[in-house]
């Protein structure tokens, strides 16, 4: 209902209606004395408040009566009716034209004319349902020519002069029509005067009013298409800007869209607004006879003779500001045309134009408020707007306000509403990865006041003045360091006024805000023009505040390199420079030292060529210009512009690092030496960067990877289909089965990885019904542990020998793959099928899955196994001992088999604790079991690889002790039997073993691996089958895949 | 030429087989990157709230079949259209996107969230989970809440092509149909997994975790091919809806049974979870996805019987 007409600086409704709940009661009496359209009073009307407002403008009342006053609104369709049945009729006469399709007569829509030469005309036709366009031909061109002959039946503004603004090229409201328009217009106007109703015509003086500025000089090419231009609106400019190009609208079609638009407000107005009921005096408000009271005049003179004191409960309007909207001059265009008086002399504006300057506003305002706190009740609130930011009257109006005996509180800072499309947009375009907007702010003040019995003195307090401009110089210095040292003042302003209190207020209230800030930020930056610059950046700035220090810290160093001398510039910038390699975890350390190289062979070989790529890569990733060289002197070079340069030459033990740097002029000066770095700090230093970065890093690493330096990241890799070859199938004792499998060496599996295998080979085909082959009979694959890798020419049995594992051993890893075992014990179908598999046949399997073991460095590792669980951490056993961990075997097995309990048997204490903690073990006793063989070979196995310790618990003592493996490891914990220093626990098994073991680890505070078991279907993350519950990041539940996620877990995290 | 072009809606395919939901992920691009053979994929059913699912063991093999419960394990919705979707409109087979619920509004919101993604090519309405709690079968089993569900995602979704996912355990599959197609649904998905269970001899308890499954696999394929033809029969062929159908489907012939019944498309589930054959040929080994090893039969087939296009076959069987 606010968008029946176009008046300036309309305010979010849901603003208004947010301000006059907080601070009124129902029935409270609210003062608007610069009412405009009306707002406050319909949203006061609407929330059962009663409104006294006032405007100079008889255009601003008058919209705001229409819009209150209920009407019929079949009324007004008959109404429109009549209208159109007599006026449509002899308008469109006035705009005929021929149809260019079907030759027959057409009416124009609008024609587009340049200065007074028609360009294109616009039409509908009965032939089409499409607006159409075309070429104007000398007839149309003609018809400009008739109307200056023919007279204009009816009334129109014959007289009225344009008021100034600025210089116009027009002197007479009715040179902004053309003769046709003027023709058509009075007709319509003359048709809406006859109409009985006052009401009703009012409603349609309104929609007149509405069409007027579309059909004249004013209105601009509308659209995107400019050869296509629509009918939307015009001016909504601030001036009577005639532009060169601009459309000649059929009025009649203007008025129409008007009608339709008003129509649709009135709808709503009648629902919003019940019980409207507007009066003649302040005694019919007072009685509640009326509850709203709509005057025109100046706000001073109305108050003083309309209303007694102390009677108000709430102000709040939008006073106008300055120059920048000149209402009354340009509500004349439609007042014109209804006959309304302007009473220019008391309007609260300046115009140079009309000599009123800064002084008479400031009088005049100063006027109104002083009767307003003559009406408003002690202690209430007075909410005024301000939202010429540019403008200097903010201190003005503060300190008129303060004049009159209100107190200002707060400066609020209101942003515009949703509503406000294209200026939400505008902002949103406006906004910096902060969220803070690039050129000052959007929106406006409203700066809320109490009122108060004694005027407000403005004092200079000096106290309060100096926390004051410690304050300003704390924010401006905050702003300035997250704005990169430079900001429009504007912005500044806007944090400041923010951020005060009313003692600030009034203190800040006498003076510039501009000098006062000036002032307070001498030290450290300087006005230019409207923006805001540090004038150097000083290191106090970097001390500003501990907590804010991360911050700010990156923006300054940014802001330090562009906003210092000249002469300092390249100092800096060098400095950044190293900086930079600091953090990304190169510190100066090995910048200084020279350490001893390591001089072993196959480092060596291909030593400086791939130091040379470390660096080239890193340079590249540090946003140097980076190049590899061939030079005596350089291998790798990296620029900054033309401001630093280093060179690092790779030697046959270290690499010497050059930094140059340039004159201002640019000539190169001698070099200076930085230093010298280690190859192998270096290469760590490079290695955790890309490890710390995941997008970078493992670019970096792909890229390094073909030299063969850094070890494959396997978790990245996505597993394969491969067929591999089976070499042997080994029952190596009852229920226990050894599978080796040739490996092709292209992806290495890693410990803790898995394969997802067709228990089932293609040659034995099945066939069925329709006598086809299907080749495989069981549904799902199996997931089976990698148990040992066989590395190329290489015998594990060397690791028993050795204590302190030799270098080559290390490397053995990097060799190529030949075989890997499988080590799994029959259970179901699927590994007993497997079981009956033969030699030299071929398996269908995808992998390696899912993530192995995170292999560190560790002294001691403890491996947990329990029962078939052993398999996977043999592979890691060994793998570890390549690294030179110690490891602790703790092996557990039943052997005899687990029964669920009947009633009357008595199961031995070891089943017992097992079947206490889990009676339902069903996969844990496939688990569990093992023969005699089966113990024994295990131990062998990790007797070859040099395990220090090796504990093995049964159920019934036969090997080793008696009892659960996670009772004894947990009491030789307790008595120190174990290395406390730098030890890891892995481990695989039952559920309830695994956790009991990472119970243990956390009473002790041991890092401890689990790697989990659970029935799959796809093996590839897709079908969710094989889930594990664990804590989330936020701390709720989650399920996780085994197969991708897992199968390895940090036993904190899993939710046993 | 044979042309084994489908149209489902507005949904053209290359070839009339489908991956069904919950078995085709985003992780199956690594193992077979060209999809040769598919001709659209079904994601996995996606609710508008993340769900965690149904307590593990969670999927039982069985003779001849698959008892899964895995229970609607998702992210939500939006971590669905802002992981999932980017990498799987790298493919280039079309998307159907699974979508489930327990409530008409979760639905609504769901479908009308997916309906404006270009990737996204139509809406399958999972109403025949047999393993939720609520919602689920539900709809799938009360015609009248069914009807209120379809045309309230109709509404939501627009021209978007639709189609609703039916579930077996009812007494007459037609009477979900028809108010189905009834309700404005652009095709017909069939059969969802049969209700079944699994006994663990030595603890005495259900084998699955949700103890309650859904059976799947080979077991299940003359079960789909009664229901499809049964829809094929009553109402399908009548009002022109085509039909998705699946069930037990791992050869071709089973594939080919399904379209003689009267299915336009033929979806496969559980023989994905061995997407390879290795076939022995001169050259050596070569591994052959299962849909190319569906659409090789039906090329072979359709030629040696020359017949051109593959919608000449659909419904063959179902005539009397």
């Amino acid at each position: 209902m606010y968008s029946m007409h176009k008046y300036w600086s309309k305010k979010s409704p849901d603003e208004i209606a947010a301000y006059i709940e907080r601070y009124t009661n129902e029935g409270d009496i609210i003062l608007d004395p610069f009412c405009g359209s009306g707002i406050v009073a319909c949203e006061a009307v609407r929330l059962n408040r009663r409104a006294f407002v006032i405007d100079l403008n008889p255009i601003a009342t008058f919209i705001t009566r229409v819009t209150l006053t209920p009407v019929n609104l079949s009324r007004l369709q008959w109404a429109f009716q009549d209208l159109k049945s007599t006026c449509e009729e002899p308008v469109s006469g006035l705009f005929k034209t021929t149809c260019n399709r079907c030759g027959k007569n057409a009416v124009i829509e609008f024609v587009v004319r340049s200065g007074d030469i028609p360009i294109q005309i616009a039409y509908s036709c009965t032939c089409s349902d499409i607006r159409l366009f075309k070429a104007p031909n000398t007839k149309d061109k003609d018809a400009g020519q008739i109307f200056k002959r023919t007279k204009i039946p009816y009334w129109f503004p014959d007289s009225t002069p344009i008021p100034l603004i600025q210089k116009e090229r027009f002197q007479y409201i009715h040179e902004l029509f053309t003769r046709r328009n003027l023709i058509a217009l009075s007709t319509i106007l003359n048709e809406i005067e006859k109409i009985d109703n006052l009401k009703v015509r009012d409603v349609f003086k309104l929609v007149f009013t509405g069409a007027l500025a579309q059909s004249s000089r004013l209105k601009p090419l509308s659209g995107r298409d400019r050869k296509r231009p629509t009918l939307s609106e015009g001016w909504v400019a601030v001036r009577y800007y005639a532009p060169k190009m601009w459309q000649e609208v059929n009025p009649w079609f203007a008025f129409e869209r008007s009608f339709e638009r008003v129509y649709k407000g009135k709808k709503e107005s009648n629902d919003k607004l019940k019980n409207v009921a507007i009066g003649a005096s302040y005694e019919d408000l007072s009685k509640e006879k009326a509850n709203v009271l709509i005057f025109t005049g100046s706000s001073d003179t109305i108050i003083k003779e309309k209303l007694p004191d102390q009677c108000v409960d709430y102000v709040l309007t939008d006073p106008p500001f300055g120059k920048h909207i000149q209402y009354l001059s340009l509500s004349t265009f439609w007042g014109a045309w209804l006959k309304f008086d302007f009473n220019y002399n008391k309007e609260l504006v300046v115009n140079p134009h009309r000599s009123i300057y800064i002084e008479d506003y400031e009088r005049l305002l100063g006027d109104i408020l002083k009767e307003t706190r003559r009406v408003i009740k002690p202690h209430k609130y007075l909410h005024i707007y301000y939202h010429d930011i540019h403008g200097p009257y903010l201190h003005k109006m503060l300190s008129l306000v303060a004049e009159s005996k209100f107190l200002p509180e707060r400066i609020i800072h209101q942003p515009p509403p949703n509503s406000f499309g294209a200026a939400i947009r505008n902002l949103k375009k406006e906004q910096d990865q902060n969220g803070k907007y690039k050129r000052g702010h959007y929106g406006s003040y409203i700066v809320r006041c109490r009122a108060e019995d004694e005027p407000i003195t403005l004092t200079k307090n000096t106290s309060t003045e100096k926390h004051l401009s410690q304050k300003i110089a704390e924010i401006a210095k905050e702003t300035l360091a997250i704005r990169k040292g430079i900001m429009p003042v504007g912005t500044l302003l806007h944090s400041i006024y923010q951020k005060l209190n009313s003692k600030e207020i009034i203190c800040f209230a006498p003076y510039s805000a501009e000098k006062y800030v000036q002032e307070a930020i001498k030290n450290f930056a300087f006005i230019r023009g409207d923006t805001l610059q540090l004038t150097r950046p000083s290191k106090s700035l970097l001390n500003l505040n501990r907590i804010k220090i991360e911050k700010v810290r990156k923006t300054l160093l940014d802001a330090q390199s562009l906003y210092i001398n000249e002469k300092e510039k390249e100092h800096q910038i060098y400095q950044r420079v190293l900086r930079r390699l600091e953090g990304n975890g190169i510190t100066f350390d090995y910048l200084v030292k020279m350490k001893e190289g390591i001089t072993e062979p196959e480092v060596q070989k291909h030593r400086k060529q791939r130091i040379s790529h470390l660096l080239f890569v890193l340079g590249q990733n540090l946003k140097f210009i980076s190049r590899m060289l061939n030079g005596k002197d350089t291998d790798v070079l990296w620029k900054y512009r033309k401001k630093v340069t280093i060179a690092f030459r790779v030697t046959d033990r270290n690499v010497l690092v050059k930094a140059y740097q340039y004159t201002p002029r640019g000539a190169k000066q001698s070099p200076s030496e930085v230093g010298i770095i280690t190859d192998v700090d270096l290469e760590n230093a490079i290695y955790k960067w890309c490890i710390n970065h995941p997008n970078l890093g493992s670019n970096i690493l792909k890229y390094l990877n073909p030299m063969g330096y850094f070890p494959s990241d396997s978790n990245h890799k996505a597993p394969k289909h491969l067929l591999l070859k089976v070499l042997e199938n080994e029952k190596l004792c009852p229920g226990h089965y050894l599978l080796t499998l040739q490996y092709p060496g292209y992806k290495e599996p890693q410990p803790g990885q898995f394969f997802h295998l067709v228990c089932d080979t293609n040659e034995k085909d099945i066939v069925n019904d329709t006598g086809t082959a299907n080749n495989y009979q069981l549904t799902l694959r199996r997931p089976f542990s990698v148990h040992r890798i066989y590395y190329k020419n290489f015998d594990r049995r060397i690791l028993a020998t050795r204590k302190i594992i030799p270098y080559e051993i290390k490397n053995v890893i990097k060799r190529p793959i030949y075989k890997i075992d499988i080590l799994y014990k029959v259970v179901g179908t699927g590994t007993k099928s497997l079981s009956e598999i033969r030699p030299r046949t071929y398996l269908d399997a995808i992998g390696p899955i899912g993530k192995g073991f995170p292999i560190e460095e560790v002294e001691t590792a403890i491996i947990v196994a329990g029962g078939i669980g052993v398999a996977p951490l043999v592979a890691l056993a060994e793998r570890l001992r390549y690294l030179g961990s110690d490891i602790i075997l703790y092996f557990g097995a039943l052997k005899k088999e687990i029964l669920i309990p009947i009633l009357g048997t008595r199961p031995d204490s070891a089943i017992r604790g097992l079947l206490r903690t889990r009676p339902d073990s069903t996969i844990e006793d496939g688990f569990m079991n093992g023969s005699e063989d089966f113990l024994q070979s295990i131990q062998k196995e990790f007797k070859e690889i040099g395990a220090k310790k090796i504990t093995v618990c049964t159920d019934d003592e036969s090997i080793g002790k008696k009892g659960l493996v996670s009772e004894i490891l947990e009491k030789d914990i307790n008595l120190d039997k174990l290395p406390s220093k730098n030890v890891t626990i892995y481990a695989c098994g039952p559920a309830k073993m695994l956790e009991a073991v990472s119970n243990i680890a956390k009473d002790h505070s041991i890092p401890c691996y689990v790697l989990l078991e659970e029935r799959m279907a796809c093996g590839i993350g897709a079908c969710f089958s094989c889930t594990c519950r664990v804590h989330g990041k936020s701390g709720e539940i989650e399920r996780k895949r085994v197969c991708v996620d897992g199968p390895v877990f940090n036993s904190e995290e899993i939710a046993w | 030429m044979v042309d084994l072009e489908t149209k489902i809606g507005n949904l053209r395919m290359r070839t009339p087989l489908i991956a069904v939901s919950g078995i085709f992920g985003r992780e199956h691009l690594n193992l077979f990157p060209e999809l040769k053979g598919v001709g659209a994929v079904v994601t996995k059913s996606v609710t508008f709230n993340p769900r965690l699912g149904n307590p593990e063991p969670r999927i039982i093999e069985t003779p001849a079949g698959l008892l899964n419960s895995i229970g609607l394990q998702n992210p939500g919705i939006y971590k669905y259209i802002n992981d999932q979707i980017p990498t799987l409109r790298t493919l280039e087979v079309p998307i159907i996107a699974s979508v489930a619920g327990s409530s008409v509004e979760e639905y609504v919101k769901c479908s009308s969230l997916l309906a404006p993604l270009d990737e996204v090519d139509a809406i399958e309405l999972n109403v025949s989970c047999p393993n939720v709690d609520k919602g689920g079968m539900e709809f799938g089993c009360d015609p009248i809440s069914l009807h209120r569900l379809i045309t309230k995602v109709r509404h939501a979704v627009g021209n978007k092509t639709l189609i609703v996912k039916l579930t077996p355990n009812i007494t007459d599959i037609a009477i979900p149909a028809q108010v189905a197609i009834d309700s404005g649904v652009d095709a017909i998905s069939l059969i969802n997994t049969l209700r079944g269970m699994a006994i663990d001899l030595t603890t005495w308890k259900p084998k699955l975790g949700n103890r309650i499954g859904g059976l799947s696999g080979r077991a299940i394929h003359p079960i789909a091919v009664y229901m499809i033809y049964r829809c094929y029969t009553s109402c399908c062929k009548k009002n022109n809806v085509p039909i998705i159908g699946m069930g037990g489907v791992s050869s071709g012939e089973e594939a080919l049974e399904l379209i003689l019944v009267g299915a336009t498309c033929v979806g496969v589930g559980t023989a994905m979870f061995n997407p390879f054959e290795v076939k022995k040929s001169n050259e050596g080994k070569e591994k052959e996805s299962i849909f190319q090893k569906l659409e090789q039969y039906l090329l072979e087939y359709m030629e040696k019987r020359s017949i051109k296009n593959i919608s000449n076959l659909i419904g063959k069987a179902a005539a009397r």
